[in-house]
């Protein structure tokens, strides 16, 4: 298998505030890739570098072998983006906001918004896809944003959050579409707070701390080096410094005094 | 502010506890929401939008209460008592229910309150009360910074008596600006959606904002001055006892002049008995049918909103994206900017009434002249070469509405995906912004502006209409291509006025020079239609250069 991102020794800082401290990764692809770590980690900066939103960064960061900041065309048409929480135009409806993207991509603007109404249809939304989005619920946006984020059929795929305000059938369906999207050979880039489908879904997990890669590998791997149950436990091994116990005696004391 | 009502308040705390409320729980809700009233992001009279202070209802009154201060001017110097007080007390319920229609849902209708309140140790009694008391508080602070001046100019004049009279029949007819209100919201929650409703108010709004602006500049001239030696008590007319305002007109006039008739009681007694049959129906059967149907409102259930279709069927903008423009990009710029445009309640709010507003003052501008018939008007106006090319050129002035709220919108977070996009020339979609605009916006306005010329100069007069369109679409491309533009819908809404400013300047300059050029030129003959293809040409070479303009050209 051929490596699709390499990133080496990415930098990045906000004036003198050094958001990322040099990373390493090399992800194959095929792969489902679960990026975690703390608030305030470095993981939306990462995700935003290799997206093409910041431009300036120190270090490289290839896809496909491309610098990102020398070749934002070419990887904006590879990429895929679902960012968190984000806002679409909602006075739109759905499927006018899947043509307006279609003519951004260059595609067929009928198709893609009839690409777009399929999709719904495997949501549920298929009735709601000329209604004005203002009018939906927030795992409704969600859907719609998934679908978005996917519809130029992407080889790589940055997703941050995804899960946010969907329901469980909505989620066990969207984690089998992931698994099957990462079986046809697409890269799939996941970063999420919920450590049990991370474990679950991802073939390996890169971890973030204070923009630096703590570790890294599948998730067997990082069971046997730490020796620790579930990924949430890692997590906070790794990350919290086993405080939780005494902070959590520490709340409830409070809350009695 | 607060602080004092709330002092004021403390008085009547034993009143209240006699009620069976808790009244340190009522200061603390009442307290909460005169804080929030003052943070609520409101759309002012001027369309824009105040966010994040803490003194926006503050700051409403004030405003408020200064424009009420030049209608208060009529009652000190307006013979005619009955017309005076009558016009006053209009303006004021207009005023009043305006700005009740725009915060209504949000200060008598809030249903959230409840989902926060009631799940505390707090009576319902105790919360009915304190919403009750809120809403008397907030609007006696709006009668009072309406009625106020007046008052004031009622004490001067007239003295306490008529000036306390006034007052108390101020706050009678404010009670009526309620109802009205309630009775609208009613009406249209009954008959339609909530997102019709909104759609409605933001109609309301739009066209209150262009009442306010345009009639500022009528006031003046409708006011007739010989009226104002007029001193004869006004005629009671049968209309009269419909109208609140004429009830208040009718018994100041009456205090003022001190004769009471049959009629002046049936005024007075009206306007006792009828804001109090309003208090006792809203209190019972409205606000408890309401309650239901508010708490749709706010709800999250998307079921109970009705959704809007946009219909599957080709839409106009997707069928005109065809014609206006060539490459997707482009098309996705023109289709967007189109339906945004009308659709996006803010938008709409902030350049339907600017568009007016240049509308409505422009024709003004030349059929201005008292005492002259309609088409004595004409004719002089036919004899003047010089104001067909102003009348062409001035309605350009409308571009500055557009072009100036273009970049903003509430979603303007949502313009991350510009960025996430492959867009290789963002001159392309600049070039679909300005051919949506050309087409919804100067397009319609210049077919008016042509059959404007056609009628009162005669078709031969349609050539200075093109050219004077074209040299705008130049004018319009010059200021792309020379300034770094801003993508469509991608800026948060700001107060900031100077923008405005530098552009009517930079716009008012260059219907000066070219306005005059085509003047200068039209003096000799089949000049202009010689223009016409040259300057048609220079259009297609602009739109070609913004085409090419690159992501350095666009500020990001």
């Amino acid at each position: 298998m051929d490596s699709i991102i390499q990133i080496q020794n990415l930098t990045k800082s906000y004036g003198n505030n050094l958001v990322l401290k040099g990373i390493d990764l090399d992800v194959q692809s095929g792969q489902i890739i679960g990026y975690i770590g703390p608030n305030g980690a470095g993981k939306s900066t990462t995700i935003k570098i290799l997206t093409g939103l910041l431009t300036e960064y120190g270090g490289s960061a290839k896809i496909a072998g491309l610098e990102v900041s020398q070749h934002p065309l070419e990887i904006k048409q590879m990429l895929g983006y679902v960012p968190e929480n984000a806002v679409m135009y909602d006075t739109l409806s759905p499927a006018e906001y899947f043509r307006f993207l279609g003519s951004l991509y260059g595609l067929d603007r009928r198709d893609t918004e009839q690409k777009g109404g399929e999709l719904l249809r495997i949501f549920g939304l298929y009735d709601n896809r000329n209604s004005r989005m203002t009018s939906f619920s927030k795992g409704m946006k969600q859907k719609v944003l998934l679908i978005s984020g996917m519809i130029h059929n992407p080889q790589i795929i940055f997703l941050d959050e995804p899960l946010s305000g969907l329901d469980a059938n909505s989620v066990i369906l969207l984690k089998e579409i992931l698994q099957r999207l990462s079986q046809t050979g697409k890269t799939l880039f996941y970063s999420s707070h919920i450590m049990e489908v991370v474990e679950k879904i991802c073939d390996r997990i890169v971890l973030l701390k204070e923009g630096v890669v703590i570790a890294h590998g599948t998730f067997q791997e990082l069971q046997k080096q730490q020796h620790s149950g579930t990924l949430e436990q890692l997590f906070n091994q790794l990350t919290g410094n086993n405080e939780h116990l005494a902070l959590a005696d520490e709340f409830v004391q409070i809350l009695s005094e | 502010m607060n602080r004092l009502i709330l002092g004021l308040l403390d008085l009547f705390g034993p009143l209240f506890r006699r009620m069976g409320v808790d009244y340190p729980q009522l200061r603390a809700i009442l307290d909460v929401k005169l804080t929030m009233d003052n943070r609520r992001s409101r759309t002012g009279f001027n369309g824009q939008e105040t966010k994040n202070s803490n003194w926006g209802f503050v700051w409403t009154l004030v405003i408020t209460f200064a424009m009420s201060s030049f209608i208060a001017l009529l009652v000190y110097f307006w013979p005619a008592h009955a017309q005076a007080y009558a016009v006053v007390t209009a303006y004021g319920m207009i005023i009043v229910t305006m700005i009740l229609i725009t915060d209504f849902s949000q200060v008598i209708l809030d249903g959230s309150d409840g989902l926060i309140i009631l799940t505390r140790p707090v009576t319902s009694k105790t919360l009915f009360t304190s919403r009750i008391v809120h809403a008397a508080v907030y609007l006696l602070q709006l009668a009072l910074a309406v009625a106020l001046p007046s008052f004031f100019a009622t004490l001067l004049k007239f003295g306490l008596g008529a000036g306390l009279i006034f007052l108390i029949s101020s706050l009678l007819v404010s009670i009526l600006s309620v109802l009205f209100t309630t009775v609208l919201y009613l009406l249209i929650m009954r008959f339609s959606s909530v997102e019709r409703m909104q759609n409605i108010i933001n109609g309301l709004q739009i066209i209150v904002v262009i009442l306010v602006t345009v009639g500022y500049q009528f006031i003046g001239r409708l006011i007739d001055f010989e009226d104002f030696a007029n001193t004869k008590a006004l005629s009671v007319a049968w209309w009269h006892y419909l109208a609140p305002p004429m009830w208040v007109g009718h018994v100041m006039s009456a205090t003022i002049g001190g004769y009471f008739g049959v009629p002046t009681l049936l005024f007075a007694a009206l306007l006792v008995v009828v804001p109090i049959l309003a208090v006792r129906s809203m209190s019972g059967g409205l606000v408890r049918s309401f309650g239901n149907q508010v708490g749709n409102l706010d709800a999250v259930d998307t079921k109970k909103k009705e959704e809007v279709e946009v219909g599957p069927k080709r839409s106009v903008p997707e069928l005109l994206s065809g014609v206006f423009t060539r490459t997707a990009t482009e098309r996705a710029a023109f289709e967007l900017v189109w339906k945004i445009g009308s659709r996006d309640r803010k938008f709409k709010l902030r350049v339907y009434p600017s568009m007016a507003y240049f509308l409505i003052i422009g024709p003004l501008m030349f059929f201005n002249r008292p005492g002259e018939t309609l088409t004595q008007m004409m004719e002089a106006t036919a004899q003047s070469e010089y104001l067909r090319i102003l009348l062409i050129y001035v309605s350009a002035l409308t571009m500055v509405a557009v072009n100036q709220n273009l970049p903003f919108s509430d979603q303007f977070k949502a313009a991350w995906v510009y960025h996430v996009v492959p867009m290789p020339r963002p001159g392309e979609f600049l070039s679909g912004m300005m051919w949506s605009v050309v087409a919804k916006f100067i397009l319609p306005i210049y077919l008016v502006v042509a059959l404007v010329v056609t009628f009162v100069w005669g078709v031969d007069s349609l050539d200075d209409v093109i050219l004077g369109a074209l040299v705008v679409l130049v004018f319009q491309q010059t200021e792309i291509l020379a300034t770094r533009s801003v993508l469509p819908f991608s800026r948060e809404f700001t107060k900031s006025g100077s923008g405005k400013f530098i552009r009517v300047l930079a716009l008012s300059i260059f219907v000066g020079i070219f306005g005059w050029a085509h003047w200068a030129l039209s003096q000799t003959s089949y000049v202009i239609l010689v223009m016409v293809p040259f300057a048609f040409f220079l259009v297609l070479f602009l739109n070609r250069e913004i085409r090419k303009l690159g992501w350095d050209k666009v500020e990001v």
